[in-house]
């Protein structure tokens, strides 16, 4: 350790430094080392964490259930009510059709039990061209035949082309259902409102509700991920087995880490690191375990952050010299070198 | 680190050489300087050395380093011509080496090897000449008096002189080896070579 830090800082003193250190967040996958923020001269590291997602608080539960009391007590107005604080298009564009249909189901029984049968009826209509299944609870004879008969004949219906555009090669869902092809595609849908949404990693998952046929076309622009959305997906390929560092892995974790400049350092049985800048991979290295200092100093030579010191910028090099001239120096004066010579005269036994 | 701590050792390392003298052409004898007649027939200049009792031999030993210029030859005329062409001076390292030696007079004549093994011994006990020598050229003489070797620092007597013998001019680093000390001098009759010798580097 002693030793290395020397070497160090005698490169440090040799080779040419930047003015200011630059910033490289280093993110560690596996066990982490210890790693000073200057323990390489020229850059400011910093240890970085992945955000963490706060865990989602379910609430449509509890509002589908209190609107089922209100339903099961006769209070119309109440379950309308509570039934408008979800979003049956946000649930559908998230793939929830179990709560979307039992939403639905029960916006339907609640306006029928309020005697609104033209209401009743339209959202009947469009729990039939979501393509919705009944739940299993009960809402009422009256209204499960009238949804029952807008699915027949929604299924009459012919269908008509949607053409979908957005990010090539994202993820559709289809009012809940996945699509049976990426963006930008073309799918074949009954008349009706319908939430297409649209996934892609780098991206926030995003939605739109279309009426059929009167659009012909829907394009959908996704925002660009949120840390904490950029972090959840690179998890999430971790998790489905893909390699954390191809492109798509690099650029969700420059996402993730908003660093513009990062060493990503993974231990197993040697330590693997990836120098990524701008989310672009810049260079990559290998060192035995313990050795992150010297990694991280490698990936900025090789990524182009330091300037690799030259031949006569070496402590080695003057230590070779210094060794070299000293064992020449050595050899002259022992081949050269007389002593003095003290003579002592006299008679001797 | 390794390598530079050898190259620090190597850069404060220093060779110790030892270098010993011989006061004769071998080991166990004295160089003819040493035994010299006053006069010819005469008795030895040793003789001056006896005690008042005649019963033991005392002499000191001085041991000098003549520093020379260049690197003259070992002929006496060689000697000369280089003191006169530059200074020839005796090197202080840092005190003058004087010995004193007793032995009984009965082993004269018959048993020198004893002698010259006692005279040995007690140049060996005295120490070393210097630690070190000097890096030049230099002649090693050695005297040998009656007087004390106080005494003869003091004021040398020319008349208690007993022997004298030098060595050729050597470059001490580079000797390996001992160095006998002689006198050049064809016969017994050599007091005053002996002088000479004595008085070296100054000829007055």
């Amino acid at each position: 350790m002693v030793a290395r830090a020397f070497v160090l800082l005698v490169v440090a003193a040799c080779a040419p430094m930047p003015k200011h250190p630059i910033a490289v967040g280093v993110l560690f996958d596996g066990e982490r080392e210890s790693l000073p923020s200057r323990a390489v001269p020229g850059l400011e590291l910093q240890t970085i964490e992945l955000p963490v997602p706060a865990p989602p608080v379910d609430h449509v539960t509890s509002v589908l259930a209190s609107a089922r009391s209100a339903f099961g007590a006769g209070q119309s107005d109440q379950c309308r009510k509570t039934l408008r604080t979800l979003g049956v298009d946000q649930l559908l564009a998230v793939g929830n059709r179990a709560a979307a249909a039992r939403a639905l189901t029960l916006e339907a029984g609640c306006a029928f039990l309020a005697n609104a049968r033209d209401e009743a009826r339209a959202i009947a209509e469009r729990f039939a061209a979501f393509g919705l299944e009944l739940p299993s609870q009960a809402v009422g004879f009256e209204v499960e035949q009238m949804i029952g008969d807008a699915i027949e004949a929604a299924n009459k219906q012919p269908r008509h082309p949607l053409a979908i555009r957005g990010e090539a090669g994202a993820r559709l869902l289809v009012d809940g259902l996945p699509a049976s092809c990426l963006a930008p595609c073309t799918v074949q849908l009954a008349p009706g409102h319908h939430v297409i949404a649209l996934e892609a990693d780098g991206y926030e998952p995003t939605s739109r509700t279309v009426r059929v046929p009167d659009e012909k076309e829907v394009v959908i622009d996704p925002q660009r991920a949120s840390a904490e959305r950029a972090a959840f997906q690179w998890r999430a390929r971790v998790g489905r087995g893909l390699p954390p560092t191809d492109p798509t892995g690099i650029a969700l974790l420059g996402l993730a880490t908003r660093q513009p400049r990062l060493a990503y350092l993974q231990a197993g049985k040697q330590l693997a690191g990836l120098l990524i800048v701008d989310g672009a991979q810049r260079a990559t290295g290998t060192r035995e375990r313990g050795g992150g200092t010297m990694l991280v100093r490698e990936l900025a030579y090789d990524g182009g952050l330091l300037q690799r010191p030259r031949i006569w910028q070496r402590p080695w090099f003057w230590i070779a010299v210094a060794g070299a001239t000293l064992a020449v120096s050595g050899a002259i004066i022992y081949v050269t070198y007389e002593p003095e010579v003290r003579t002592v005269l006299g008679v001797f036994r | 680190m390794k390598l530079a701590i050898l190259l620090v050792v190597l850069v404060g390392c220093e060779q110790t050489h030892r270098v010993s003298i011989q006061l004769g052409p071998t080991p166990d004898t004295l160089s003819q300087g040493f035994l010299c007649r006053e006069s010819p027939g005469g008795p030895f200049m040793v003789t001056d050395a006896l005690s008042a009792d005649r019963t033991k031999y005392e002499i000191s030993v001085l041991i000098d380093l003549v520093e020379l210029p260049g690197f003259p030859g070992c002929r006496g005329e060689e000697l000369v011509a280089a003191c006169n062409n530059g200074p020839c001076t005796i090197a202080r390292t840092p005190t003058r080496f004087c010995a004193s030696i007793t032995f009984d007079a009965d082993l004269v004549p018959d048993n020198s090897e004893a002698v010259v093994g006692l005279i040995n011994e007690a140049l060996a006990e005295a120490g070393p000449v210097t630690r070190d020598a000097p890096d030049g050229t230099v002649v090693i003489r050695a005297i040998a008096t009656a007087q004390t070797c106080s005494e003869f620092e003091a004021n040398p007597i020319v008349d208690q002189l007993v022997g004298c013998a030098h060595s050729c001019p050597v470059q001490l680093d580079a000797v390996d080896g001992p160095i006998a000390l002689s006198l050049d001098t064809l016969d017994d009759n050599c007091r005053g070579i002996v002088e000479a010798c004595a008085r070296f580097p100054d000829f007055d």
